[in-house]
C-alpha cells in the first residue's frame, strides 16, 4: 500500500474540511421574501417538510409544522418557484418579487405514484432530482416509516425496496438480518451494505471476532441503529450509482437521515405503546418445546419527543424505554435512547446539521441450535425429554445466562456553505462510537449440562470507533438553458478502530458467583484492528435540454488493507437518463395516449465499485500461543502483498414510467454484474506449514431484472388507497475461481455449501441415493444450480389504505423462492433415533450417503406487518390543551406461507459472524413471534 | 462585474482558512487518520531476538501433541478400533477404499496437514530463528529435530507417499522414514537428556516401520538399555485449555459425537479420560514387541513368546506412570453392547471370551493410563504355532497401542496425499503414486472392519483382523514359517 498516498489523502481532507468549517458569514444585501403554505389538493392536508425551492438557485425553505414555507433574502426578480414532496408531483410557479417585499405563493399539491421529482443525495456528491439519475436510487420516506411497527434498520427494510433482501436470521433480541442488494459478489465478505447516518459511516457488522460458540446465534449492530428518529432512508444497490463510494460500496450504500425537525412552537409527542408476543409454534416439531420452553410475553415502549424551532433553527429531540420478555426465557430485551437533531442557518449561505444519538441496550439471548447448553436444540431432539425427569433437566438447562449489553453513540456535523449562487460546498464530520460486552455465565449447578466444570463465565468485549470526514463541493453552471453542468469534486474519508478483548473464568470454588475474581482460573485474549480508507472523486452531470442527463464520475481511493504492493485503486462511472416524456414530440406522437402515458424516462448506466479486503490480511504473521502456560510461536497468516479490492462492474438499463396522470408508476431494471479480482481463499501447499491465503483471483457474476409497480388506484377527499408491488430476479454464478481449489463456505462435512466455477455460490454437494444402481448405490458430490441457499425471485408487496383523513391502514408482505434449505435440525434428530427422521433415510443407507434428503425447498411469502393508524379528530380533545390525539395498533410477523413444514425457511441457524453469509441452514432456531401492538401518541 | 465581486469574496474568505490551515499542519502527527499499527507478530519481531528458540521449542511440542491428537483418533477410526456412529467427520473414515484424496476431514487441519506444519515450521525454526538466536541453548535444534523426525515418521507410517518440502518431488514412505531417522540420529547425541533418551525409541520405531530388522533390533535393545528404559513412557501432554482434545470430544465427552470401540475392545475404552490426558508416542511395549517380532523372523518361538510376556507383564503393570483408576462412564452405548455379562467372539470360530465388555450408562469402569490388555500368560504359554504367535504379536500391538494411531498402519492401509497438496503442488498430479488410498486386498470390504453381530449376550466380530493378518504373515519383518 502506496502509505505517502494515504498520507496526502488525510491531509487533503484535513485541507477542504479546514477551509469548509472556516467560512465566514456573509453581510446581507437588500432582498425580498417569498412565503406560503403546501397542501394535498384532494384533502388540503397541510404538508410538513416539504421542500420549495427557486430553480436555478440555491435559495429555498422547507414547510413548518404548520405547513408553512418561508424563502427570506431573495434578490429581486422573477423566478420560477417549485415545491416537492415525496409521494406527490412537482409543482412550479411563476413568482416576482421586489426588494423588502413579501410575496405570498401557496401550492396545492396532487399525489403520484412517479417519484421522479423526489430529491436524493445518497452517492451523487450533491443534492439530485430523481429524474436526472442515470441509475435507480431506492427511498423509504417519513410516511411509510411513521407506521412500521419496527425497531431496527434491518426490520424496516424488510419489503420496503426492490430488489433488496433483509432476511431474518433468528427470533432472538440484539441479532441482525441478513441484509443482500442484488447478488453474492464476494465468497468472503459480509454482504450487508455500508450505512451512513446522516453522512457518517456507522459500524453495520456482525459483532465479535472473538467468538464462543453460542450455536450460530451471532448478535448484530443492526439491531442498535433505530427507526424512532429516521425520517428517510436512501438505498442504493450498487453500481454506478454506488461508484463514489470507492472501495466501500460494492454491496450498495443505505443512508439514514434523522429528523430534525420543523420551524413551529414547540411539538411535544409522548407514545405509550403495549403489546403482546406470541410465539410462532407452527415449525416447532416437539409438544415439550411449545408446552415448557416457549411462552407469551409482554412489551411496553414509552417515547417522548420534541419538535420546532424557528426559521433559523429547527430542533427534533427524542427519547424511549423500551422492554420487551421474549418468548422463550431469557429473552428479555431492555433499550433505552436519547437522540437529537439540530438544522440551523449561519446567515443567509451557511447552515449546519447538526445529529447526535446514544442507545443502550441489553439483550438476553439463548445458545442456538445444537450448541452444547442450547435449550431449543435439546428440546426439539428430544435429548432433555428422553432424561429420567425432563421438567428437572429443563430447569438446570435454564439456568446459564447470555446477556449483551450494548452502548452507543453516533454524532455527526454537517457544515454546507453556498458562496455563490453556482457554488455550493459541504463539509461533514462524524463518529460513531460502540461498545459493546457479552456475557456468559455458565453456574456450577448447570456444570453438567454446559460441559463445564465449576461452572465459568466468558466475557467478550468490542470497542468499535469509526471516524468519517466527506467534504465536497460543487460547481453548478451554468445552471439554466440548454446545456446545464454540475460538477462536484470531494473527498471522502474513514477510519475504524475495532478491539475486542475476551476473558474466561472457570472452576468457582462456591455457587452464587459470576464475578472473573471468583474463578479458579481466567484466562483472557484480544484481536485489535485499524483500517483507513482515504480518497477523492471527481462527478459530472450534464443537462442537456433538461431532458437528457449524463453522468460521469471518477473515485481514486487507497485504504490501509490494500497490500504493500498495491498503489491507488480507481472507480470510473457513466450514465445516461433521458426523460423521453418531456420531449416537445411526446403528446403529439402518443395523441391521445399520451393523456394515459404520462411520463417516461429511460436511464442506463455503467459503473465500477469495489468491496476493501479485512484489515491486516495483506501481512505475514505468526500467532502466539501458549502450551501448558509457555508461550510459543507458529504460523499464522500466510499474507499477500497483492491484495486488493474486489471489483465489481455494473453495466445496468432501464426505465421509469408514469400512467394515468402519474397514478401508477413502474420501474424496471436490468442489471449485470461481474465481480473480478474476488478474494477467494487459496489453499496452499501443505508443506509451507501455511493453510491458505487470500488472493484476487476470481470472478463471480450476477444478473437479474428489478420491477416494481406502484398504483393509487383511489384518491379522494375521503378514501385514498396506494398499493405497491416488486420482484426482483437474481442469477448467480461463479465464473472462475482463477486456478484455485474448489472450497467450502459453509455447511458440514457431509453436506458442504461449496463455491465451485459454474455453480452459484454456496451451492450444496449432494450425495443422492440411486438405488437403482444397486444396494447402497448412490451419486456422489452431486451439484444442481437449482439446490442453492440464494433466492433466485424475491419481492415485496405492501398495500396504504386512508379513510376520512383520519384512519390509515398499511400492510406489508414479502416472498423469496427458488431456493433451498438444509433441514439440520432433522439429521440431528436422526442421530437421535427419532422414528420420523430414521423413515426418512432409504434402506441400506445413512445420513450422509442419502444426504440429499435433508435438503428441502425454502420457498415462503410472509406477510410482515398489518398496522393500523386513527388520528382522532380534533373535536373529541378539544379543551383539554392537546395538539394530536392518535391512536395505533399493529400486527407484525402474522402469517406465512411456505412449503416448509419443519422450519422457518427463512432464518439461519449457523451464523459465524461478519464472513459471507448466504443462510440456508435451519438448526432448531427461534422463528420470530407474533407481535400485537396498542399504542397511544398524544401531542401538545 | 458581480461574479468578480463573488470570487473576491471567496478569495477573502480562504484567507483566515489557509493561515489556519498552515498553523494547523503542524500538528498534523496528532491526528494523523492514516496509520494503523498490526499488533499481530512479523518476522521482524522474531529474528536476532534472545531466547525466541525457547518459543520455537514450544511451538513444536505444541504441534506434536496437536498431530498425536489428530493422527489417534482418525486412523483408529479407520481401523478396526473404531466405529464412526455419529460425528460429522467424513463418513467415509470407516471404509478405507471410500478415503479420496478430497476427503473432508483429511483435507482439513488433518494429520497430514498438520505433520508438514510441523515440518515446515521446524525447518523455519532452524534455519531462521534458533541461528540468530544469541541465548539459543545448544541442545534447542537437535531436540526440534526431533519433533520434526516424529512428524515426519508419522508421515512415513500413514501414507505412501508424501513431499518433504515445498514444490518438492513426492518421497516414498521409507524415504521419508529414512529423513526421521536422520533427525533422530542428531538428536539421539545432542539433544536434550529426555529428548536424547526418547530418540532412541523413536529410531526403533522408525528402523521397524522400514522393515530394518537389524537395525531396528540394535535400537530396540539400546533404548530399553536407557535409565529407566525398561518402562519408558514419551508422551505429549495436552493442554485442554487451549487445545480441542478431538479424541476426548469422540470417545469420551461424545458430547454431539460419538465413536465407539469394536466390542472386542471395549474394555480399553474410553482410554483418556481427562480433556489433558497425555497421549503416548515412545513406549518400552513396543521394544519388547519388536524384539518378539524379531525372534519371530528368527523362528524362536520360545524367545518371541519371552518378549510378548514382557510386554503385556509391563502393559499391565503400573510402572512408569500406567497408573490405574475408575471412571464414571454416562454413556448410554446405544446400539451398542453394554454390559460385563457380555462376552465376545473375535470371529465366528473363535472361543467367547468373558470382561472384555463393560457395563456403562453411569457405571463405574476401570481406566488404565498409556497401556493394557486382555492378554494374559496363559493365553502367550498356550501358543503353539508360529502363526497363533503372529496374531497375538499383533492383538498385543492392538491393544497396547489402542487409542495412539498405531492400528491403521499395522493393517497396511495408507492414507492418500491429500487434495490440497495435489492442487498445490508443481510435482504432484492427480493419479500420481500415493494420490489414491492404499489397501490391501485382505481388508474386509466396505465398513467390514467394525462389523460385528449380536445373539442374546455374545457378541460375534465379523473379521478377526489380527488372525488375518496372521494368516496373510503381515510383518515389518520377514516370517520363516
Amino acid at each position: 500500500m502506496n502509505t505517502s498516498f494515504v498520507r496526502s489523502a488525510g491531509t487533503l481532507m484535513l485541507l477542504i474540511s479546514v477551509l469548509i468549517f472556516c467560512v465566514p458569514v456573509q453581510a446581507q444585501d437588500v432582498t425580498g421574501e417569498i412565503r406560503g403554505t403546501v397542501t394535498d389538493s384532494e384533502r388540503g392536508e397541510l404538508l410538513v417538510g416539504a421542500n420549495v425551492v427557486i430553480d436555478g438557485t440555491t435559495l429555498g425553505s422547507a414547510t413548518n409544522l404548520e405547513g408553512m414555507y418561508s424563502i427570506k433574502g431573495v434578490p429581486p426578480g422573477t423566478y420560477t418557484v417549485t415545491a416537492r414532496y415525496v409521494g406527490y408531483r412537482q409543482l412550479s410557479q411563476q413568482v416576482t418579487v421586489g426588494a423588502g417585499q413579501t410575496v405570498v405563493q401557496d401550492f396545492a399539491l396532487s399525489v403520484s405514484a412517479v417519484r421522479l421529482s423526489e430529491v436524493v443525495v445518497t452517492g451523487q456528491g450533491t443534492a439530485i432530482e430523481r429524474r436526472k439519475l442515470a441509475s435507480p436510487i431506492e427511498t423509504i420516506t417519513a410516511r411509510d416509516i411513521a407506521l412500521a411497527p419496527v425497531t431496527s434498520i434491518d426490520q424496516l427494510l424488510q419489503g420496503r425496496v426492490s430488489g433488496m433482501v433483509s432476511l431474518t436470521t433468528s427470533g432472538q433480541p440484539g441479532t441482525g438480518g441478513r441484509i443482500r442488494t442484488r447478488g453474492i459478489r464476494s465468497a468472503l465478505a459480509s454482504q450487508t451494505p455500508v450505512i451512513f447516518v446522516d453522512g457518517v459511516r456507522v459500524d453495520n457488522q456482525d459483532n465479535f471476532r472473538l467468538y464462543r460458540g453460542t450455536g450460530g446465534l451471532v448478535s448484530s449492530s443492526l439491531a442498535d441503529i433505530l427507526t424512532g428518529d429516521i425520517e428517510r432512508v436512501e438505498v442504493i444497490k450498487g453500481g454506478a450509482a454506488a461508484t463514489l463510494y470507492g472501495s466501500d460500496a460494492a454491496n450498495g450504500v443505505i443512508q439514514i437521515f434523522t429528523k430534525k425537525g420543523y420551524a413551529g412552537t414547540p411539538k411535544w409527542t409522548f407514545t405509550t405503546t403495549q403489546g403482546i408476543d406470541v410465539p410462532e409454534t407452527r415449525w416447532v416439531r416437539e409438544p415439550f418445546t411449545e408446552d415448557k420452553v416457549l411462552k407469551n410475553g409482554g412489551f411496553e415502549s414509552y417515547t417522548v419527543g420534541v419538535t420546532g424551532g424557528t426559521d433559523v433553527a429547527t430542533y427534533n429531540v427524542g427519547g424511549r424505554m423500551q422492554s420487551s420478555d421474549g418468548v422463550i426465557e431469557k429473552n428479555n430485551t431492555k433499550i433505552y435512547s436519547l437522540s437529537g437533531g439540530l438544522r440551523s442557518s449561519l446567515g443567509e449561505k451557511v447552515n449546519i446539521e447538526f445529529s447526535a444519538a446514544y442507545t443502550n441496550s441489553r439483550y438476553g439471548g439463548m445458545y442456538n441450535n445444537n450448541a452444547i447448553a442450547s435449550v431449543l436444540g435439546s428440546t426439539e431432539d428430544s435429548t432433555i425429554q428422553s432424561t429420567p425427569n425432563p421438567d428437572s433437566t429443563l430447569r438446570v438447562a435454564l439456568l446459564p445466562d447470555l446477556t449483551e449489553f450494548v452502548n452507543r453513540f453516533t454524532t455527526g456535523l454537517t457544515t454546507r456553505y453556498n458562496p455563490l449562487s453556482f457554488l455550493s460546498t459541504r463539509a461533514t464530520i462524524g463518529l460513531d462510537y460502540r461498545k459493546n460486552e457479552q456475557r456468559l455465565f455458565n453456574p456450577i449447578e448447570a456444570a453438567n449440562w454446559t460441559s463445564t466444570p465449576g461452572g465459568g463465565v466468558f466475557r467478550f468485549d468490542r470497542e468499535y470507533l469509526q471516524i468519517s470526514l466527506d467534504a465536497a463541493a460543487t460547481l453548478a453552471y451554468p445552471r439554466e438553458g440548454d446545456i446545464t453542468s454540475t460538477f462536484t469534486a470531494g473527498v471522502q474519508g474513514f477510519r475504524e478502530e475495532d478491539r475486542q478483548s475476551q476473558a474466561t473464568g472457570t472452576n468457582f470454588p462456591v455457587p452464587g458467583t459470576d464475578d472473573f475474581d471468583n474463578a479458579a482460573t481466567v484466562s483472557a485474549a484480544e484481536s485489535n484492528q485499524q483500517l483507513f480508507q482515504g480518497g477523492f472523486y471527481f462527478q459530472e452531470s450534464i443537462g442537456i435540454f433538461n431532458r437528457i442527463f449524463i453522468d460521469l464520475g471518477f473515485r481514486v481511493d487507497g485504504n490501509s488493507a490494500f497490500g504493500k504492493d498495491v498503489g491507488l485503486q480507481s472507480y470510473p462511472k457513466a450514465g445516461v437518463a433521458y426523460n423521453i416524456s418531456d420531449e416537445p414530440l411526446w403528446a403529439d406522437l402518443l395523441g391521445p395516449v399520451g393523456e394515459y402515458f404520462t411520463s417516461l424516462k429511460l436511464r442506463a448506466s455503467y459503473g465500477v465499485t469495489g468491496k476493501f479486503p479485512p484489515a491486516f490480511t495483506r501481512d505475514r504473521t505468526f500467532l502466539a500461543g501458549r502450551f501448558l502456560n509457555v508461550g510459543y510461536i507458529s504460523f499464522s497468516a500466510f499474507g499477500n502483498p497483492d491484495l486488493k479490492p474486489e471489483k465489481t462492474t455494473t453495466i445496468e438499463y432501464g426505465f421509469d414510467a408514469g400512467f394515468l396522470n402519474d397514478r401508477i408508476s413502474i420501474q424496471a431494471t436490468q442489471f449485470f454484474e461481474t465481480t473480478k479480482e474476488a478474494l477467494f481463499t487459496v489453499g496452499l501447499e501443505p508443506t509451507t506449514g501455511f493453510a491458505n491465503k487470500l488472493a484476487n483471483v476470481g470472478e463471480i457474476e450476477n444478473s437479474g431484472f428489478e420491477f416494481s409497480i406502484e398504483a393509487i388506484p383511489i384518491s379522494t377527499p375521503d378514501v385514498d388507497w396506494s398499493i405497491r408491488f416488486s420482484y426482483a430476479s437474481l442469477f448467480n454464478k461463479v465464473v472462475s475461481l482463477g486456478g484455485s481449489a474448489p472450497f467450502s463456505i459453509g455447511g458440514f462435512a457431509f453436506l458442504p455449501m461449496r463455491v465451485e466455477e459454474n455453480m452459484p455460490i454456496g451451492v450444496f454437494r449432494l450425495n443422492v441415493p440411486r438405488p437403482d444402481l444397486g444396494a447402497g448405490a448412490y451419486d456422489a458430490n452431486v451439484l444442481n444450480r437449482k439446490i442453492s441457499p440464494t433466492p433466485k425471485h424475491t419481492g415485496s408487496i405492501s398495500t396504504s389504505l386512508t379513510l376520512f383523513r383520519d384512519l390509515r391502514i398499511t400492510a406489508t408482505g414479502d416472498y423469496a423462492y427458488g431456493h433451498y434449505v438444509l433441514n439440520t435440525g432433522s439429521v440431528i434428530r436422526f442421530f437421535n433415533g427419532l422414528t420420523p427422521e430414521i423413515n426418512r433415510v432409504p434402506s441400506g443407507y445413512n445420513f450422509t450417503t442419502a444426504s440429499s434428503v435433508w435438503v428441502e425447498k425454502g420457498d415462503f411469502f410472509k406477510l410482515r406487518e398489518i398496522s393500523a393508524r386513527y388520528q382522532v379528530p380534533s373535536q373529541f380533545y378539544e379543551g383539554f390543551g392537546l395538539r394530536g390525539l392518535a391512536v395505533n395498533l399493529s400486527f407484525r410477523n402474522v402469517f406465512s406461507i411456505t412449503p416448509s413444514k419443519e422450519f422457518d425457511p427463512e432464518l439461519h441457524g449457523v451464523r459465524a459472524g461478519r464472513a459471507l453469509d448466504v443462510g440456508g441452514i435451519n438448526f432448531f432456531t427461534l422463528s420470530p413471534p407474533f407481535e400485537t401492538r396498542f399504542g397511544v401518541e398524544v401531542s401538545l | 462585474m458581480k461574479t468578480n465581486n463573488a470570487f473576491r469574496k471567496v478569495a477573502r474568505a480562504a484567507v483566515p482558512g489557509v493561515t489556519f490551515l498552515i498553523l494547523l499542519l503542524g500538528g498534523c502527527e496528532l491526528i494523523d487518520p492514516t496509520e494503523v499499527r498490526n499488533p499481530q507478530i512479523v518476522e521482524e519481531n522474531l529474528i536476532g531476538q534472545n531466547l525466541t528458540a525457547n518459543a520455537c521449542l514450544t511451538s513444536a511440542r505444541w504441534g506434536f501433541a496437536d498431530l498425536l491428537d489428530n493422527t489417534a483418533y482418525f486412523t483408529d477410526v479407520v481401523s478396526d478400533n473404531y466405529d464412526n456412529v455419529a460425528t460429522f467427520i467424513s463418513p467415509n473414515a470407516d471404509d478405507p477404499r471410500a478415503i479420496r484424496a478430497d476427503d473432508l476431514t483429511l483435507n482439513g487441519n488433518s494429520l497430514y496437514a498438520i505433520a508438514q506444519r510441523e515440518r515446515a515450521q521446524i525447518t523455519y525454526f532452524i534455519t531462521t530463528i534458533v541461528p540468530a538466536d544469541p541465548g539459543a541453548a545448544a541442545t534447542i535444534g537437535p531436540d526440534l529435530q526431533f519433533y520434526r523426525g516424529m512428524a515426519t515418521l508419522i508421515l512415513g507410517e500413514n501414507f505412501a507417499y508424501a513431499p518433504a518440502e515445498a514444490g518438492g518431488p513426492a518421497l516414498t514412505a521409507n524415504q521419508l522414514i529414512d529423513l526421521a531417522i536422520a533427525d533422530f540420529t542428531a538428536a539421539s547425541t545432542g539433544g536434550s537428556t529426555t529428548i536424547r533418551q526418547a530418540a532412541q525409541f523413536a529410531l526403533a520405531r522408525a528402523h521397524y516401520a522400514r522393515g530394518n530388522r537389524t537395525n531396528a533390533v540394535a535400537a530396540a535393545n539400546a533404548a530399553l538399555a536407557t535409565t529407566g528404559g525398561t518402562t519408558f513412557v514419551f508422551s505429549s501432554p495436552y493442554d485442554a485449555a487451549t487445545q480441542v482434545n478431538t479424541f476426548y470430544t469422540f470417545a469420551v465427552s461424545r458430547a454431539l459425537n460419538d465413536i465407539q470401540p469394536l466390542p472386542r475392545l471395549d474394555f480399553l475404552d474410553p482410554k483418556y479420560t481427562a480433556q489433558d490426558a497425555p497421549i503416548a508416542a515412545l513406549k518400552a511395549e513396543e521394544m519388547y514387541l519388536i524384539l518378539a517380532e524379531d525372534a519371530l523372523a528368527g523362528n524362536n518361538l520360545a524367545g518371541a513368546k519371552t518378549q510378548m510376556l514382557a510386554a503385556m507383564a509391563l502393559a499391565k503393570s503400573t510402572a512408569g506412570g500406567r497408573t490405574t483408576s475408575t471412571f464414571t462412564d454416562i454413556d448410554p452405548r446405544t446400539g451398542r453392547p453394554n454390559d460385563d455379562a457380555i462376552t465376545v467372539q473375535a470371529s465366528a470360530s473363535a472361543p467367547a471370551v468373558p470382561n472384555l465388555v463393560r457395563r456403562r450408562s453411569g457405571s463405574s469402569v476401570p481406566q488404565k493410563a498409556f497401556s493394557n490388555t486382555s492378554v494374559d500368560s496363559a493365553a502367550i504359554n498356550a501358543l503353539t504355532t508360529g502363526e497363533e504367535h503372529l496374531r497375538m504379536l499383533h492383538l498385543l500391538r492392538q491393544e497396547i497401542f489402542f487409542g495412539e494411531g498405531r492400528r491403521m498402519s499395522d493393517l497396511g492401509i495408507r492414507l492418500p496425499i491429500i487434495q490440497r497438496e495435489i492442487e498445490t503442488s508443481p510435482t504432484i498430479n492427480p493419479g500420481d503414486p500415493g494420490t489414491t488410498s492404499t489397501v490391501p486386498s485382505y481388508i474386509p470390504a466396505g465398513s467390514g472392519l467394525d462389523a460385528f453381530t449380536t445373539a442374546g449376550t455374545v457378541v460375534t466380530i465379523t473379521n478377526d483382523m489380527n488372525q488375518v493378518l496372521a494368516v496373510n504373515r503381515i510383518a515389518r519383518f520377514t516370517m520363516p514359517f
